[in-house]
């Protein structure tokens, strides 16, 4: 990655990325902070582009951007009006504190390890190996996880199933 | 001046440490949530990192290993 474009585009991404996490902790408003979650989540997208990763880059603009931001949407929005401030709680100074530790450690181990870096070549495409890998060596987890999804659903309709329903029958 | 590893493992790193605070220190669950999946966000994007830069010790005991397919 040596062309001045890939390196504008990463450098813009990593800003858009952090800057918006930043303002996900700084929103007063739970609205505007899942908004902010939005941004972020598409500028990891963008830099699983930079990464070569498209199937990566689609599935996390459809999963998180898509369908977890709206799940969230939807807490918000069916609970009371009271519960949507974004305050902290009491353990906002130690959590600060934390963060910054954690992060500070994982940085820094990263910049100390020597890597073993690989000579990488250009933009290739992955989607096509990871279907065939899905639906070829690994087709038994795949199905496993495909049946375990529907039980989930099943279950999750019959969870919340109201009581009068089942007295009918 | 070129974008390495690093780069990427420190912006992972910074989205962690957001995504722990928000975990930790939100009074709304809903906002918990959120620093869950931006945690979640930041460890993807590790691997990612890993995956493209790093040199794959699996495939390399898979060349010398002479009867696996």
């Amino acid at each position: 990655m040596e062309d001045a474009g890939s390196i504008a585009a990463f450098w813009v991404l990593a800003v858009i990325t952090v800057g918006s996490a930043l303002m996900v902790a700084a929103a007063r408003n739970l609205i505007h902070a899942v908004v902010a979650l939005i941004v972020s989540f598409l500028g990891v997208a963008g830099l699983y582009v930079t990464l070569s990763a498209d199937f990566l880059a689609v599935t996390q603009v459809l999963i998180y951007a898509g369908a977890v931001s709206v799940l969230i949407l939807f807490a918000i929005v069916l609970t009371p009006t009271a519960a949507r401030d974004n305050a902290d709680s009491f353990l906002r100074l130690p959590a600060l504190l934390l963060a910054v530790v954690v992060a500070f450690t994982i940085g820094l181990a990263a910049l100390e390890t020597d890597w073993r870096i690989a000579d990488r070549g250009g933009f290739e495409e992955t989607a096509s190996a990871i279907g065939e890998a899905l639906l070829d060596k690994y087709v038994l987890p795949f199905e496993i996880a495909s049946v375990l999804l529907l039980a989930a659903m099943i279950g999750a309709i019959v969870l919340v199933r109201p009581e009068s329903a089942s007295v009918e029958e | 001046m070129s974008v390495d590893l690093e780069h990427y493992l420190v912006v992972g790193a910074v989205l962690f440490g957001i995504g722990l605070y928000l975990a930790l220190a939100k009074r709304n669950f809903v906002g918990v949530l959120m620093g869950i999946e931006m945690m979640f966000n930041a460890a993807n994007l590790t691997f990612a990192a890993f995956s493209r830069f790093v040199e794959s010790e699996m495939r390399r005991w898979r060349d010398r290993c002479s009867w696996c397919s």
